[in-house]
């Protein structure tokens, strides 16, 4: 079931059995009450444990939730950890040296100040620092987590963001490919990591990327074709 | 792996003499002092704190009681009118004083003073905004240390400013001046004529005064020992203060009223301006006109649910039920005059009144966001400002 | 009224808020990470500045800035996010009345500019507020949003914040009322501020809808 709510909408779900809220939903600590507190579109979905509810929203503004994938600036090296910004202004998160993998006591990261990673929220508590890692902690393996060097960083909305990284259906990263070869990460932070072979390509899928965000999906193919014919032009020139 | 016995923790309940817990939980504190029918400053849910007001004896004017002195006191202040409020252990120290301004903006079609009294009188009800002007009040709370004025200071003064203006009880043309002329008689004597005494006719006649003046009033407003929300304490002793005030007379030098200047700008003679030298009075004053019906005092009420798990009676009652009063209506009460750290923090919905002796009201403001304000918490607070503004108005002189 | 969400570029929340007197820019940052003097150890905290339409804000302002927060904290969810901080910029364009006797109007474009801020920005609210400015004309009549005319001719001018729970205004967040006005007067100046909330609210939603259905 899916329909648009706004913040102070009553929603309807079994008292009796279990609920599990999601992002946008709030359960007041006093009455008890659950309210939406974002507006966007509501999803209560049965689940075997009982109802999930959650509200799909769209914001600039990234909080870390476990789980997420996201590409962080290195802002600054401690003792035993890196202090890592996920978005500007907000609180910075930290990475330990340890959650790399091989890692050991001796053998230390060599990440400096700027550099990029990619990345997975590992602990996430409102009252305390959230966490990142840089490696399948079940398995101890690098899967793409880790250092991104060169490339570019888009920043783009956040529901923008889980499009392109989850929905396999969306267009954009297939019509960037018939132009081009890139390689790419996508962080639920809202910002995208982009590198390809040369610059002009960078600066097409840049502004395509940029473009892109807030467009229905039918316009993604001519602002794609449009931006590569810019760039290719201007360089023959 | 742990025994059974290893892994019970012992809880000791700690307990804290009242006047700690209200340190430390002001709200568990208030809410048990309201389970028992009264509020931490032992006041009644609805009773006010008594005033005390002592109105005009720091202005200038102010002639002592005592006949056998024969010193004047406060003649050598300038203020107009004053007011020491007391409401419990609260002072608050209103003084007024003024200054004169050039009026820039006046026009031929400006209607005659005596006309424009006139017509206050017979159309106040429909009157204009525009022909009421308010005072600059400056509010201090002491607090001990010196520093930039707070938000609360700067929010209650311009509250002040604001209601009085849209009260409409200072018109504008009761700050009007009426100059006088001092003229020197014959005989060597100095003599100054007002419009308004007897035969000045002639003498006013005789010289032309094309420039008009007005008062304009400051009061400052020093609470000392506060203990709640000051806007109310501060519009009542405002009131007072400004029903005492004696504007100065003023008067023009017979030599200064048709004094005529030859001003050189650039090299040409030919720009001439007239000034004169406006001279207040010493020892004469006017009482100010107010529109006495618009005269109004304020108080300040707070709601607050009960929380039945503070309610004592229930702790004592029933110790090991636990579930009786769950589903329990709230219940909302209504605390007048709002004293004291423990109500202020705690009681987030309050409710300001402004009224007049005839109930009429000149500001109300709500604020929500704790206790639900139900149309009978208003009306209950509304038909308490009224009394609280019939008693306030008697302390009137 | 009409209002342009995500009107700026750079902030979390923004909002161009316009009625047919008063405009308002309203822009929205947060959660962020609060400067040490304004962290509080369980709740959001806010910052909130107003600016007037012409020259530097005075306490005239303050007092506006003071009426909105009373109304935007009691709407936050403030306690999911401990140790934040967010802020919120109000930038009058317009006044729309005359600055040295009133304030009503900028303070309903306020309110209500910020709330859309705010939820532009995702910062998570438990309810919406929505506020209202009414006249009554010496003949007793109630007119919501009034011209600068109005107000001026205006016995009595009362500015009203409602908490709309579920698409219905559910209690008074705040009042503010000014002028010459009997208990009778407070009654009716609620009803036709409550549906002119309602209306509102029907508009509300359906900027915000066209909102979320772009994405």
């Amino acid at each position: 079931m899916t329909s648009l709510v706004i913040p102070g909408d009553r929603i309807s779900v079994d008292p009796e059995r279990p609920v599990q809220l999601g992002p946008g939903m709030y359960c007041d600590p006093r009455t008890q009450d659950i309210v939406p507190v974002n507006a966007g579109v509501l999803h209560i979905s049965e689940s075997k444990r009982g109802q999930t509810v959650y509200v799909d929203y769209d914001s600039k503004r990234y909080t870390p939730a476990v789980g997420d994938l996201v590409v962080g600036v290195i802002t600054g090296a401690f003792a035993d950890s890196y202090r890592v910004s996920l978005a500007s202004f907000s609180t910075p998160v930290s990475l330990s040296y340890m959650a790399f993998p091989n890692a050991s006591k001796k053998n230390r990261p060599t990440l400096v100040i700027g550099d990029l990673v990619y990345a997975r929220v590992c602990t996430a508590e409102k009252e305390l620092e959230a966490e990142i890692e840089c490696m399948d902690s079940t398995t101890g393996s690098e899967s793409g987590f880790g250092l991104l060097e060169n490339g570019t960083v888009v920043e783009v909305t956040l529901g923008f963001a889980r499009h392109l990284l989850f929905d396999d259906a969306f267009p954009l990263l297939r019509l960037l490919a018939q132009h081009c070869k890139f390689e790419i990460a996508i962080g639920v932070n809202g910002k995208i990591w982009i590198k390809t072979e040369e610059v002009k390509d960078t600066i097409a899928c840049y502004r395509s990327i940029k473009d892109c965000c807030g467009k229905p999906q039918e316009a993604f193919e001519e602002i794609i074709k449009q931006h590569f014919k810019t760039v290719t032009n201007t360089v023959e020139e | 792996m742990s025994t059974e016995e290893e892994a019970t923790v012992e809880v000791h309940p700690v307990s804290f003499p009242p006047e700690i817990l209200a340190r430390i939980s002001p709200e568990l504190s208030l809410q048990r002092h309201l389970s028992l029918g009264f509020r931490p400053s032992l006041r009644g849910f609805e009773e006010f704190r008594d005033v005390s007001v002592d109105v005009g004896t720091l202005s200038r004017y102010h002639q002592l009681q005592d006949p056998s002195s024969t010193k004047e006191v406060g003649t050598d202040n300038h203020v107009l009118g004053s007011c020491v409020l007391r409401e419990g252990d609260v002072y608050v120290v209103t003084k007024i004083t003024g200054g004169i301004i050039e009026d820039v903006t006046m026009s031929n079609e400006d209607i005659d003073e005596e006309e424009d009294a006139e017509l206050l009188e017979l159309t106040e009800d429909h009157s204009d905004i525009t022909k009421y002007t308010s005072v600059y009040p400056v509010v201090e709370v002491e607090r001990g240390r010196m520093g930039a004025c707070t938000d609360e200071e700067m929010i209650t003064s311009q509250k002040l400013f604001d209601t009085l203006q849209h009260a409409k009880i200072l018109p504008k043309s009761s700050l009007k001046v009426k100059p006088g002329v001092r003229i020197t008689n014959d005989d060597g004597t100095v003599e100054i004529i007002y419009p308004d005494s007897a035969n000045s006719d002639e003498v006013m006649s005789s010289f032309k005064i094309n420039k008009k003046w007005s008062y304009v009033l400051y009061a400052r407003i020093e609470v000392f020992g506060r203990t709640g929300p000051v806007f109310d304490l501060c519009w009542n002793s405002l009131m007072y203060a400004l029903k005492s005030v004696q504007l100065p007379k003023a008067f023009i030098d017979e030599r200064a009223t048709d004094l005529k200047m030859t001003v050189r700008t650039r090299g040409r003679n030919a720009i001439i301006r007239e000034t004169y030298n406006l001279l207040c009075d010493p020892n004469d004053s006017t009482p100010i006109r107010l529109a006495e019906k618009n005269i109004s005092f304020a108080s300040t009420y707070g709601l607050i649910d009960l929380d039945p798990e503070a309610d004592i009676a229930n702790l004592e009652e029933d110790a090991d039920g636990d579930e009786a009063m769950v589903d329990e209506e709230v219940k909302t009460v209504l605390l007048a005059d709002i004293e004291g750290e423990a109500e202020e923090s705690s009681i987030k919905s309050n409710i300001t009144i402004v009224s007049n002796a005839d109930g009429r009201f000149k500001r109300l403001s709500i604020v929500g966001g704790g206790a639900k304000i139900t149309p009978a918490l208003l009306a209950k607070s509304i038909a308490l400002s009224k009394q609280r503004t019939a008693d306030l108005a008697g302390k009137l002189i | 009224m009409n209002a342009e969400i995500s009107y700026l570029d750079n902030v979390d929340g923004s909002c161009l808020y316009n009625t047919p007197h008063t405009r308002v820019v309203a822009s929205a940052t947060g959660p962020v990470e609060p400067k040490a003097r304004q962290e509080l150890p369980t709740q959001l905290a806010l910052e909130l500045s107003v600016r007037p339409a012409a020259g530097v804000a005075t306490t005239r302002e303050v007092r506006i800035q003071d009426s909105v927060r009373a109304v935007i904290t009691s709407i936050l969810a403030a306690y999911k996010y401990p140790r934040q901080l967010c802020q919120l910029t109000l930038q009058v364009l317009q006044a729309g009345e005359s600055e040295e006797l009133f304030h009503c109007l900028e303070l309903a474009a306020c309110v209500n500019s910020a709330v859309f801020a705010l939820v532009d920005a995702g910062v998570a609210l438990t309810a919406l507020a929505l506020a209202t400015t009414v006249a009554l004309a010496h003949d007793g009549t109630a007119t919501a949003e009034p011209s600068r005319q109005q107000l001026m001719d205006a016995r009595s001018v009362h500015t009203v914040v409602f908490r709309i729970v579920d698409g219905k205004p559910e209690d008074i967040l705040s009042m503010d009322s000014h002028g010459d006005f009997s208990e009778a007067d407070i009654l009716k100046v609620l009803d036709v501020a409550e549906t002119s909330a309602k209306q509102l609210n029907a508009q509300f939603r359906e900027t915000v809808l066209a909102r979320v259905n772009i994405v």
